[in-house]
C-alpha cells in the first residue's frame, strides 16, 4: 500500500505493466529472466540461459559472451568495489591491469575500463537479449549481489546498472533470491539455511519464512571464494603431476581444470586424453577438501549467529553452480541431519528469485511478499589508536540508522574528518575503509562546544549515506566524501556521461520523460489524497498552498522544460511534506488501534 | 504530533513494561513493515520513498530495542528522562564482590559444570526481573538502573560460558 494511495493495483489507469526483469550478475555466468504470475522465463542467447560474464574486443567494440576469445576479461565480479591495492593482493593472473590509480583498471587492447564499466557492458548485453526476445525495452530490474558484498561492492554494482541505464528496483542478496524461488515453489514455512557457492563468491544466509515474509536472521560469507579458486587449485596440481601440461598457459590450464571439475560432478573419474590426465574423485576431493572446510566453517558461524537451534531448521538449500561438488553434501551430512533441498537448478535459481521479486516490486503482481534483509557487515568509525567503534552491528535489519555525536577539540575548528569502515575486526586496518568524510562549515566555537550529530543511514539496498548536523546552531553540515576505492563523485559522473548506452539527445529526452512521469505521479498522488481526506487533515490556507503548487507543476509540465519541472516537483514536495506526514500518522494510528492482529496478518 | 515522535512502545501499541509479549511484538512488527517497508514504495513518489525509509528505519530501531531486555529497560529509563550519564558509577559493592567470585568460578570451572552455572545465573536474572517491575511501578529509577546494570553483568557471564 502506498501512504498516499497512488492507485489500486486492480484499477487500470496508472498501472501500466512495466517490463521488469531479474538479473543475476554472476562471476562466471549471468542470467536475465522475467516472471509473469510467478512463471519464470529466461531470456536465452544461443539456446542457453547462462550468458558467460566474459567481455572481449572485436573491431574496437566491447562485446559479451564468447568464451573462446583468446583475449578476454573474465570474472570481473571479483574486482567490483576493490581498490588497486586490494586487487594487487589477490594475485590475479588472467587480466591485464593498470593499478597506478586508486581505482583499478582492466586493459583490453588499447581500452582501459573500470570493473563497474565492464559489468555495465554485461548488463547492457543482458538487456539487449531480453529486448530481442520480447520486443520490448527493459524498464527496471532487480539485481542480485552476494549477501556478503560490502557497501563499496554494492555501490559499484548499482553504478554499473546506472551506466547501463537500468532502473534498479532493488539490490537483493543472492541466497535470499534463491530462498524466494524455493519458497514460491513449495509454499514452505519455517527456517532455512541457504548455502550459496558460486563461481567467485560464497554466501550463507539463515532465513525465517512465514506467511510471505522472508526475514533474514543472519548472513555470512566470503566474496573471494568460489569455483574459480577450485579451478586454480586443480591447475596447480596438474602442473605438478602431469608433465604434458607444463607449457600450457594459465588460461588453458584453468579451462582444463574446470572441465575436470565438471566431469566429477557426475563421474568418479575424470580424464583428459590430450594431456594424459586422469584424476579420481577421491584425489580431487583431497585437493579441495580444506577449501570446502572453509565454507563449512562459515556455514556453522552463520547458524550460530542466527541463534537458532539445529532442530529449528527445516532445510538446507544448496544453490550456485559450485554446490554441485559432491564433497559438499558429504561434509554437510557429516555434521547436520537437516534435510537438503537441491531440486531446483543451482545455476538459475537466483535469477528466478530475482525475477519473482521484480514482478512483485514493479506492482505487476497482486501477490505480496515482504523481504526483510540485514546489514551483512558492521559499520564503524575510526577512533584514536586506529580502533573501530561500531556504529551499526552486522545482522541488523535494514533499513536502519544510527547517530553519533562528535565535538571539536580546538577553538574555532571548522572542519573534522571521520573515517568510516566496514568489517568485524577491532583494528581498522583489518576492515574495509568506505571513505573519509570531511565535515565542513562547522560553526567556529570554543573547543568542545560544537555538537555535531553524524547520522549513518543504511537503505533497503544495504547502501550507506552519511549526513551531519551541528546541534547548537542547528545547521546541516556539508560533507565532502573521499571514497577509499577511487569511486569519487567526479569519477562516477565521468563514467555516467561517457557511457555509450545512450546518445546525448536520447539521454535528455529520457530525463524529461522521467521527470514528467515523476510529476504526474506526484500530482495524481496528492490530488487523490486530497479527495480522500483533504477536508479532515487540511485547513483552507494549507489546501490553497498545496493546490497552488500543483498548478505550478502542471504548468511546468506543459512547458516541457526539465529544470522547471524538477524545480516545481521539489517545491510541491516541500509544500506537501507535512501533509504526507499527517497521513502517515493517521495510517499508523489506525494500525495501532486495530486490536486484533490476526485479522491483519 | 509526528509519527516519528511516537515512542517505541507506542509504535507497537504496547505498554512500557519490563516484560512484554514478544509474540505480539513480532506480529505487530511484521504488520507495520508490511505497510511501511521501502519495497512497498518502489513506484511511489520520491517524497513517499524517503518518508517510507525513515519510518521503516524507525520501526526497525524500535523493534531491535524492545526485543532485548537490557535495551528495553534502558529505553524505559530514557523515556522517563532518567539520564544514565549522571549515574555511570555502579555502587553496589556487595554485588561487585559477588561478580568477582562468579567470574573466578567460571574461569576455574570444568565445561561440564557450565550448565549448572548457567541455571544459577538464570535464576538470579529472573529474580531481578520481578523486582524491576515493582521498581518501575514505584518510579524508583535509580534502583531500576542498578537492576539493569546487574543484568548486563550476568549477560556478560553467560557470554563467557558460551565461548
Amino acid at each position: 500500500m502506498a501512504l498516499i494511495q497512488i492507485s489500486d493495483p486492480d484499477s487500470s489507469s496508472s498501472t501500466k505493466k512495466q517490463f521488469s526483469v531479474g538479473i543475476d550478475l554472476g562471476t562466471s555466468n549471468s542470467l536475465i529472466a522475467e516472471s509473469i504470475n510467478k512463471q519464470v522465463t529466461f531470456f536465452k542467447n544461443d539456446k542457453s540461459e547462462l550468458i558467460p560474464s566474459v567481455v572481449y574486443e572485436s573491431k574496437k567494440k566491447l562485446l559479451v559472451g564468447d568464451t573462446k576469445q583468446s583475449q578476454s576479461i573474465k570474472s570481473i565480479k571479483r574486482l567490483m568495489g576493490l581498490s588497486s591495492q586490494e586487487v594487487s593482493s589477490l594475485s590475479i593472473n588472467n587480466l591485464n591491469l593498470d593499478l597506478t590509480n586508486d581505482l583499478p583498471y582492466v586493459i583490453i587492447n588499447d581500452q582501459k575500463k573500470s570493473a563497474a564499466e565492464i559489468s555495465s557492458i554485461i548488463l547492457s548485453h543482458l538487456c539487449d537479449i531480453a529486448k530481442k526476445n520480447k520486443n520490448l525495452s527493459v524498464e527496471s530490474a532487480v539485481i542480485t549481489v552476494p549477501a556478503y558484498f560490502n557497501d563499496v561492492q554494492r555501490q559499484a554494482t548499482k553504478l554499473a546498472a546506472e551506466i547501463a541505464n537500468i532502473k534498479v528496483l532493488r539490490l537483493i542478496s543472492e541466497p535470499t533470491a534463491a530462498a524466494i524461488a524455493y519458497g514460491i515453489d513449495d509454499t514452505k514455512e519455517g527456517n532455512f539455511v541457504v548455502y550459496d557457492f558460486g563461481g567467485g563468491t560464497f554466501d550463507v544466509s539463515v532465513l525465517s519464512v512465514k506467511k510471505g515474509v522472508y526475514k533474514v536472521l543472519s548472513t555470512k560469507g566470503d566474496t573471494h571464494l568460489g569455483g574459480d579458486d577450485i579451478d586454480s587449485l586443480i591447475s596447480k596440481y596438474l602442473v605438478k603431476k602431469f608433465k604434458k601440461t607444463e607449457n600450457l598457459s594459465v588460461g588453458e590450464l584453468l579451462s582444463i581444470s574446470k572441465d575436470i571439475k565438471h566431469q566429477l560432478y557426475e563421474n568418479d573419474i575424470a580424464n583428459n586424453d590430450m594431456y594424459g590426465i586422469s584424476i579420481t574423485l577421491e584425489d580431487f576431493n583431497k585437493i579441495i577438501s580444506s577449501l570446502i572446510d572453509r565454507t563449512i566453517d562459515i556455514f556453522d558461524a552463520a547458524i550460530t549467529d542466527s541463534s537458532l537451534l539445529r532442530e529449528d531448521i527445516q532445510n538446507i538449500i544448496l544453490v550456485g553452480g559450485s554446490s554441485r561438488l559432491r564433497i559438499i553434501k558429504d561434509k554437510i551430512k557429516e555434521k547436520y541431519t537437516i534435510s537438503i533441498l537441491d531440486h531446483l537448478n543451482p545455476d538459475t535459481v537466483v535469477a528466478s528469485g530475482a525475477a519473482i521479486q521484480a514482478e512483485i516490486l514493479s506492482g505487476n503482481s497482486k501477490d505480496d511478499l515482504l523481504l526483510l534483509d540485514v546489514l551483512p557487515l558492521s559499520l564503524g568509525i575510526e577512533t584514536y589508536g586506529g580502533l573501530s567503534e561500531k556504529v551499526i552491528s552486522r545482522n541488523t535489519p535494514i533499513p536502519t540508522s544510527s547517530e553519533k555525536t562528535f565535538t571539536t577539540f580546538k577553538d574555532g575548528q571548522t572542519k573534522m574528518m571521520i573515517n568510516v569502515v566496514q568489517g568485524e575486526r577491532e583494528d581498522v586496518s583489518a576492515c574495509i575503509s568506505l571513505g573519509e568524510f570531511t565535515l565542513l562549515d562547522i560553526p567556529p566555537l570554543v573547543a568542545g562546544a560544537a555538537r555535531i550529530i553524524v547520522k549513518f543511514q543504511v537503505d533497503a539496498d544495504g547502501l550507506l549515506t552519511v549526513s551531519a548536523r551541528e546541534q547548537t546552531v542547528n545547521k546541516e553540515t556539508l560533507i565532502q566524501i573521499k571514497p577509499s576505492h577511487g569511486l569519487s563523485p567526479d569519477k562516477i559522473q565521468e563514467m555516467l556521461s561517457s557511457s555509450n548506452a545512450l546518445a546525448e539527445e536520447d539521454k535528455n529526452y529520457r530525463l524529461l520523460r522521467e521527470n514528467i512521469v515523476e510529476a504526474e505521479r506526484a500530482i495524481y498522488a496528492i490530488e487523490e489524497a486530497i479527495k480522500t481526506d483533504g477536508k479532515d487533515l487540511l485547513n483552507t490556507d494549507e489546501l490553497t498552498k498545496i493546490t497552488d503548487s500543483i498548478s505550478y507543476l502542471k504548468k511546468a509540465v506543459i512547458n516541457n522544460d526539465v529544470n522547471e519541472i524538477k524545480d516545481a516537483i521539489s517545491k510541491l514536495e516541500n509544500t506537501c511534506e507535512f501533509y504526507v506526514e499527517r497521513r502517515m500518522n493517521n495510517s499508523i494510528k489506525s494500525l495501532i488501534a486495530g486490536k486484533d492482529i490476526n485479522d491483519i496478518i | 504530533m509526528s509519527l516519528l515522535n511516537l515512542n517505541y512502545f507506542e509504535i507497537f501499541g504496547i505498554e512500557a513494561q519490563i516484560t512484554i509479549d514478544i509474540e505480539h511484538l513480532n506480529k505487530k512488527y511484521l504488520t507495520l513493515q508490511s505497510e511501511f517497508h521501502p519495497d512497498k514504495f518502489v513506484n511511489a513518489s520520491n517524497l513517499e520513498k524517503s518518508m517510507a525509509t525513515r519510518i521503516s528505519t524507525y520501526i526497525n530501531d524500535a523493534y531491535n530495542t524492545l526485543s532485548d531486555l537490557v535495551e528495553r529497560v534502558d529505553y524505559i529509563l530514557q523515556i522517563n528522562n532518567y539520564s544514565k550519564e549522571e549515574h555511570t558509577t555502579f555502587k553496589n559493592t556487595n554485588f561487585l564482590t559477588d561478580q568477582m567470585m562468579l567470574s573466578e568460578k567460571i574461569e576455574n570451572a570444568n565445561p561440564i559444570q557450565y550448565k549448572d552455572i548457567q541455571n544459577e545465573i538464570s535464576i538470579e536474572i529472573k529474580t531481578i526481573i520481578s523486582e524491576m517491575q515493582n521498581n518501575l511501578n514505584n518510579r524508583d529509577f535509580d534502583i531500576l538502573y542498578e537492576n539493569n546494570s546487574m543484568i548486563k553483568f550476568y549477560k556478560k557471564n553467560i557470554r563467557q560460558l558460551s565461548v
